[in-house]
C-alpha cells in the first residue's frame, strides 16, 4: 500500500513537471 | 589562525583554480565533440552505447525535447532505485543480511540520489546492502551529476546559437526550433569521459590513503582500550566516494561520511576530496569560456564565485578558530599552538583540525555536495550560519555540477537586465537580448529554492509532527529546520544534525522539496536556453555592457548578496544569528 503511495505521489510531481514544460513553451510561444 | 592553517588555505586556492583551466578545456572539447586523448579508448563504447540504445548521435534535440528526455531518465532511475531498496532483502551483495528499507525511507533516499542531493535520513552501514549502494547509489551518483551537467551544456549552446537559415528551417524537424544538442549523447560523454575516468584516478588514490574498498562482510574486532568487540562496518567505499565528491554529489557510504576514517582517513585523502568537490563546477566555468568564443567569460564568473567563496570560508574559520566561551568557562584551552588546533574543535576530527573543518564546510555547502567531515551542528552559530547561507544562495558559489554555472547564469540574466534598465536599453547577454521572457524564467529560477525553504520550514515548525523530532530546544532547533530544508531545498544533502528526520513526515516533504529544487529550476533553465537559441546574435555596441570587466564581477556579487540576503535575513535572524547574540552576549 505504502509503495503505490510513493509511486503514486513520484508520477504526480512528475506530471506536474510535464505540465511545467508545457507552460514554459506556451509563455515561449505567447511572445513570438 | 596561524602560517600552516593559511598555507592549507592558499595551496587548496591555487591548485584548485590552477586545474580550472586543463580540465574545463578538456571538458569543452568533450562537449564540442572534438578529439580527447581518451577517444581511442572510449570512442567504440561510446559508438557501442548509441547502437544498443538505438540513439542517433547526430539527432539535434529542441529545448522541450531534451527536458522530456532528461525528466523521462529521471524518473526512471528513481523508481529503480526505489525498488533497489525495497528488494535488497532478496537480493544478492547483502552479507549482512539487511532487509528491505522503509518506503518512506526509500523514497526519500531515491528522490535524493536521483537529484542529486543526496540526502541521507538513513545510514549506510546500517540500512544498505552492497548491491543497492552500487547498482543504486553510485549509479545515480555519475548519472544525477551528469545530467546536470547536460542541462549546463544546453544551456550554453542556447546562448551560442543562431537561428536556422532559410532552407535549414523548412527542412526542420522541430517546427523550426535551434536544437540545443542530444541529452543522450551530452548524458553518455559527461559519464564516460569526464566523471569515470576522474572517479578512477581518485578512487585509486583513495585506496592508497587507506578509504576501503572490499565486498567482505563486517569485522568484529577486540577494541586497543577496552576489551569490548566492535563490529568494523566495510564494503566497496571508494569507488562510491570518489564519485560522490566529483559529481557533488555527497551521499557518504558510512553515516558519519567523510568524517569517518574508511571514507577520509588522511589529510591527504581529506585535501583530494575536497579537490574533487569543487574541481568540476569550478573548471565548467572556463568550460563555458571556450564555448561561448570568450574565456573572459567564464574567469569572471569564476573570480565572483572565488570572491564569495573566500570571504564566506574567512567568517567560517575565524568563527571556528575564535573558539567557545562555554569552553572557556569549563577551563578548556582553544589556544592554538603548533601541537593544539584550539578554537571550537567539538564535532571536529583531530586528524583535520580547524581549518580544514571549516574549509570543507565551507566547500560542500558552496557546491551543492552535501558531504562532511564535521558535525556542522556544532559550529559555532556563525560558522553554522555560513553554511546555510551558502546554500540559500542557490548553490551558485561554484554549486553543484552542471546546475551551480546555470544558476549563476540565471542570476546573470537578473544582472544584465537590471542594469540594463537603469541606463534604458535592452539588456544584452553574450550578443543575445534578453527580454522579459528570460527574465520571468529567470526569476523563477531563483525564487523556487526560496519559496521551498520558506515555506517547508514554516510548515514544518507550526506542525507537532515536525517540531517532535527537534533534539534540540529554541533558536538551534530552528536552526536545525532551517538546515534541513536550505539543504534538501537546494539540492545540496548536507545535514545539520540534531533533527530526527528520518520519518514519514520529514521523508515525504523533504522529498518533495529536493524534486521541486531540482527539476523546476531545470525546466526554465532548459527553456531559457531554447529562447536564446532562435534569437539573432547583437553586435556589441557602444551601450553593450562589458560582462568580463571587475565592474560587472561587483555588480553580480551585489545582485547576489542583496538577493540572498534579503530572501533568508529574516529567518537567519531567528536561528544563528540569535543564538551568536545569546552565546557571546552571556
Amino acid at each position: 500500500m505504502n509503495d503505490l503511495l510513493f509511486i503514486g505521489l513520484t508520477i504526480l510531481f512528475f506530471t506536474l513537471t510535464f505540465g511545467l514544460v508545457k507552460v514554459c513553451e506556451r509563455l515561449m510561444d505567447n511572445k513570438s | 589562525m596561524n602560517m600552516y592553517s593559511l598555507l592549507q588555505i592558499v595551496l587548496f586556492m591555487v591548485v584548485l583554480l590552477g586545474l580550472a583551466k586543463p580540465l574545463g578545456s578538456y571538458m569543452a572539447k568533450v562537449y564540442q565533440g572534438e578529439h580527447t586523448f581518451l577517444d581511442r579508448v572510449l570512442g567504440p563504447i561510446e559508438r557501442f552505447i548509441y547502437r544498443m540504445s538505438g540513439i542517433d548521435p547526430k539527432e539535434e534535440m529542441n529545448w522541450k525535447v531534451y527536458a522530456i528526455a532528461m525528466l523521462t531518465f529521471n524518473v526512471l532511475g528513481l523508481l529503480f532505485v526505489y525498488a533497489l531498496q525495497r528488494l535488497q532483502g532478496v537480493l544478492p551483495l547483502n552479507p549482512q543480511g539487511l532487509g528491505a528499507v522503509s518506503a518512506d525511507s526509500s523514497w526519500n533516499t531515491a528522490v535524493s540520489f536521483a537529484s542529486n542531493t543526496n540526502w541521507q535520513g538513513y545510514g549506510g552501514e546500517v540500512t544498505m546492502s552492497y548491491l543497492t549502494q552500487m547498482l543504486g547509489l553510485s549509479v545515480q551518483n555519475f548519472v544525477s551529476a551528469a545530467a546536470g551537467m547536460a542541462v549546463l551544456v544546453a544551456f550554453i549552446r542556447g546562448i551560442v546559437s543562431t537561428p536556422l537559415s532559410p532552407p535549414h528551417f523548412q527542412n526542420s524537424k522541430m517546427g523550426g526550433q535551434r536544437g540545443v544538442g542530444n541529452f543522450w549523447v551530452d548524458l553518455t560523454r559527461s559519464t564516460l569521459y569526464i566523471l569515470l575516468p576522474l572517479s578512477i584516478v581518485l578512487a585509486l588514490a583513495l585506496v592508497s590513503q587507506g578509504v576501503v574498498q572490499t565486498f567482505s562482510e563486517y569485522k568484529t574486532v577486540n577494541g586497543l582500550q577496552s576489551s569490548a568487540e566492535q563490529n568494523l562496518p566495510l564494503g566497496p567505499a571508494a569507488s562510491q566516494i570518489a564519485i560522490k565528491q566529483l559529481g557533488t554529489n555527497g551521499g557518504g557510504f558510512f553515516n558519519v561520511n567523510s568524517a569517518h576514517p574508511f571514507e577520509n582517513p588522511t589529510p591527504f585523502s581529506n585535501f583530494l576530496e575536497m579537490l574533487a568537490i569543487l574541481i568540476i563546477p569550478a573548471a565548467l566555468c572556463y568550460t563555458f569560456g571556450v564555448m561561448v568564443g570568450d574565456t573572459r567569460q567564464g574567469w569572471s564568473l569564476l573570480i565572483v564565485m572565488t570572491i564569495i567563496f573566500v570571504a564566506l570560508l574567512s567568517v567560517a574559520v575565524w568563527s571556528e578558530q575564535g573558539g567557545n566561551p562555554a569552553f572557556t568557562a569549563m577551563g578548556i584551552d582553544q589556544t592554538q599552538t603548533d601541537i593544539n588546533p584550539g578554537g571550537n574543535m567539538e564535532g571536529k576530527e583531530v586528524r583535520f583540525g580547524i581549518v580544514n573543518s571549516a574549509l570543507w564546510a565551507t566547500a560542500t555547502t558552496a557546491a551543492s555536495n552535501g558531504s562532511v567531515n564535521a558535525m556542522h551542528d556544532s559550529f559555532m552559530p556563525l560558522g553554522g550560519l555560513v553554511t546555510m547561507w551558502l546554500m540559500q544562495l542557490g548553490e551558485i558559489i561554484y554549486g553543484g555540477a552542471g546546475s551551480g554555472l546555470y544558476g549563476m547564469l540565471a542570476f546573470v540574466i537578473i544582472a544584465v537586465f537590471v542594469s540594463g534598465l537603469m541606463v534604458g536599453r535592452t539588456p544584452e547577454y553574450l550578443g543575445k537580448k534578453i527580454e522579459a521572457y528570460e527574465m520571468k524564467m529567470a526569476s523563477i529560477m531563483i525564487l523556487i529554492p526560496v519559496f521551498v525553504v520558506l515555506t517547508g520550514t514554516a510548515v514544518a515548525l507550526m506542525s507537532a509532527t515536525g517540531r517532535a523530532t527537534i533534539y534540540n530546544p529554541s533558536t538551534h532547533g530552528f536552526s536545525e529546520v532551517l538546515y534541513a530544508f536550505s539543504s534538501a531545498g537546494n539540492n545540496n544533502g548536507s545535514a545539520f544534525a540534531g533533527l530526527g528526520a528520518n520519518n514519514p513526515f520529514y521523508n515525504t516533504i523533504l522529498g518533495f522539496a529536493m524534486l521541486i529544487a531540482r527539476y523546476w529550476l531545470a525546466i526554465p533553465a532548459l527553456a531559457i536556453a531554447g529562447s536564446l537559441a532562435n534569437k539573432k546574435k547583437v553586435p556589441a555596441g557602444a551601450g553593450t555592457l562589458p560582462t568580463h570587466t571587475p565592474l560587472f564581477i561587483a555588480w553580480l556579487i551585489g545582485v547576489i548578496v542583496i538577493v540572498g540576503a534579503l530572501s533568508f535575513l529574516p529567518a537567519l535572524a531567528l536561528g544563528p544569528i540569535v543564538e551568536h547574540l545569546v552565546v557571546f552576549g552571556s
